[in-house]
């Protein structure tokens, strides 16, 4: 009789369950509600998360992004205000001088040029890239490949199309590799289609919006010789890049003459240092996400004990005939710990389904803008393991004090009259 | 084991005579502040088969009695022998187990409980029991229709009479097979039509089955329908006589 599976047993508490469905309910709401509210609370901080670190998805977190600007300080006697450039003895000279350095990658900004394939033109931003770009800012090859080594070193006039550029010159499904196209007037062979991964890094425009190019291209088109715009710089596995910048930009510093507290004169995004920022706002979204989370699990559990516990009291004639019928401590025990515990599974496993299924329509509503910082809100298998083993926990809890009142009713409570 | 039986020769023949229900010497006290001394050396036999009726005043201590007969309360001294088991001292579980096989209860308010059926509540002792639901339900039904009302089995309690209501409480008091019936008030919420009917029943039960029954009342109509009248006075036996 009080063996746990015994189907007579759970049926003894379904009946009792189903019988007083006004009482359940209101038992069970509480924690439909603060489990319901956990769900809804913890994909929305894994919406906010996705939607965070889409922005720089697969980017290696090790990398720095380096630029320049005006310089703002005078120094060995040039002026300050001076219009500097980066060339590619800079590169030499820091891959010479910086240890654990993994990969460089010097970028060229070609500006917007007008773009013509047969009778469909646009206006498109032209970025000259090196063959271990990729390397750094993943990309999805849609068709072709990428701009290798030997089309850079070579100056070959290739181009990889960005995502978008294909779909607005080309038909849909059309293969455009070995096909030409002008941009600027000049003609280059498509060689691939790509679109970058990582939608919130943005270099001189996004590469899937515009067209790349190898960087020697540029260089010779605009006979800067072997000056660059920018470039990007990766250090080896387990090295961080935030230690090697300093050097880095004083290695730079000196080649140019710019004074070495000049900061502003060049400049790096630093993904490592981002991601960092990221990481601990959302470490602060998820622990107030869990605090609020289990304070409103915990205040729904507390409502189902104490519902229950007035249950009880309301029960004490019933619990009363049970034990003069001759219901043992333990079957009485047994009884009301069942009717909490199912009670808190249904209701924990509706709020759930319930909370998963919202999510997943409000996910079919939001836009999926690649700037959003809102992406794809779920929860993920472990958490909902966790909430579970939650919910079961909670309905163990709040059955205990309920239980241990009924087993304060003695049968002759059920015989007194009131 | 106490030896309950006695041989009694009457004309020369000898009747075995089996004692049901034997009190020896109980006294209890409720201790609330000051001390209560209900039950003062209270000395009772009752014959296995006999219907028998409680009467006395109230504070007399005849509700006391009632639940140390049911194992529903403790005395403090002396000895209570139900089916020639001492009863004292009993774990709650025990007790709960002898409640469930030895006696069945009839209360005044009939506590069915509310949200059950008719043939769920005659069947709960037999839940207790660890019959089967298909068993119980079986067994349920035959003692429905016994008390007559098995058209009634599938309704709740709220949509059946008073009368009706005990019927249900009698047949679930009979379900279990105990030795001894305990009635409080079986009547006390009845009208006196509805009255004669349920004492009819219990009357019968008494004679068809040979059904010990143990009944409190203050209604002196329905004791003159038991085949005895015990009188609590101040906590002992006052008078005890038999009706005819």
């Amino acid at each position: 009789m009080n063996n746990f599976f015994d189907p007579d047993r759970w049926q003894e508490v379904w009946l009792t369950i189903t019988r007083n469905k006004r009482r359940s309910f209101f038992t069970a709401f509480g924690v439909f509600w603060g489990i319901f509210m956990l769900v809804i609370m913890l994909s929305s901080g894994n919406g906010i998360s996705n939607g965070i670190f889409a922005q720089v998805q697969d980017i290696p977190l090790n990398s720095c992004f380096f630029w320049t600007n005006k310089t703002t300080e005078p120094y060995m006697g040039f002026r300050k205000g001076r219009w500097w450039s980066l060339n590619e003895g800079d590169l030499e000279a820091i891959k010479a001088q910086v240890r654990d350095l993994d990969i460089i990658a010097p970028i060229m900004s070609g500006g917007s040029s007008n773009v013509v394939h047969k009778d469909k033109t646009g206006r498109y931003r032209v970025k000259g890239v090196p063959g271990n770009y990729t390397q750094i800012l993943p990309q999805v090859i849609y068709y072709g490949r990428f701009i290798n080594e030997m089309d850079v070193r070579e100056g070959r006039k290739v181009c990889v199309l960005g995502k978008k550029v294909y779909d607005e010159l080309f038909m849909r499904g059309q293969n455009p590799v070995g096909e030409y196209l002008k941009v600027g007037g000049i003609t280059y062979r498509i060689i691939g289609v790509s679109d970058q991964t990582a939608t919130g890094v943005n270099i001189n425009g996004r590469d899937g919006e515009g067209i790349q190019v190898p960087y020697t291209v540029i260089q010779r088109l605009y006979n800067s010789g072997d000056d660059i715009h920018m470039f990007i710089v990766t250090t080896k596995k387990g090295v961080s890049i935030v230690d090697k910048e300093d050097y880095l930009k004083s290695v730079i510093k000196g080649r140019h003459s710019i004074s070495p507290s000049d900061d502003y004169a060049i400049q790096c995004l630093d993904i490592e240092k981002l991601a960092k920022r990221y990481n601990l706002m959302l470490l602060g979204i998820n622990l107030l996400i869990w605090v609020v989370g289990i304070g409103t699990l915990l205040a729904g559990a507390i409502g189902v004990s104490n519902i229950v516990m007035i249950t009880v009291r309301e029960r004490t004639k019933e619990i009363g005939v049970r034990r003069a019928l001759g219901a043992k401590p333990a079957s009485i025990m047994s009884q009301i710990m069942s009717e909490s515990l199912i009670l808190t599974l249904i209701a924990g496993f509706l709020g759930l389904a319930s909370g998963v299924l919202i999510m997943d329509i409000v996910n079919k509503f939001i836009p999926n803008d690649p700037n959003g910082f809102f992406m794809n809100p779920h929860i993920d298998f472990q958490t909902a393991l966790i909430s579970s083993a939650i919910i079961i926990v909670c309905g163990l809890l709040s059955g205990i004090l309920p239980a241990w009142r009924a087993l304060q009713i003695k049968a002759i409570d059920a015989i007194r009259e009131e | 084991m106490h030896n309950t039986k006695s041989n009694i020769y009457l004309c020369g023949t000898k009747l075995k005579i089996q004692i049901m229900i034997k009190l020896e010497n109980i006294n209890k006290s409720y201790v609330n502040g000051t001390s209560l001394h209900v039950l003062k050396g209270l000395n009772l036999n009752i014959e296995k088969g006999e219907f028998v009726a409680i009467m006395g005043a109230s504070g007399s201590g005849k509700s006391t009695l009632l639940n140390i007969l049911g194992i529903l309360d403790n005395y403090d001294t002396g000895s209570y022998y139900l089916n020639d088991i001492l009863i004292r001292d009993l774990s709650e579980k025990t007790a709960a187990q002898y409640r469930n096989e030895l006696i069945g209860f009839v209360f005044q308010s009939f506590n069915l409980i509310s949200f059950k059926t008719a043939v769920e509540n005659v069947a709960l002792p037999l839940y207790y029991q660890g019959i089967s639901r298909k068993k119980r339900n079986l067994m349920a039904m035959e003692y429905l229709e016994k008390m007559g009302i098995a058209d009634w089995a599938d309704h709740l309690p709220s949509e059946m009479s008073g009368g009706q209501k005990q019927r249900v409480a009698i047949a679930r008091s009979l379900v279990s097979r105990p030795k001894v019936i305990l009635a409080d008030e079986p009547t006390g919420a009845l009208d006196s039509v509805t009255s004669i009917e349920v004492m009819d029943l219990l009357k019968s039960v008494n004679k068809d089955d040979g059904m010990t029954i143990v009944m409190v009342t203050h209604d002196p109509d329905m004791a003159a329908m038991a085949q005895k009248i015990i009188r609590i006075k101040d906590g002992v036996i006052g008078s005890i006589e038999k009706t005819f």
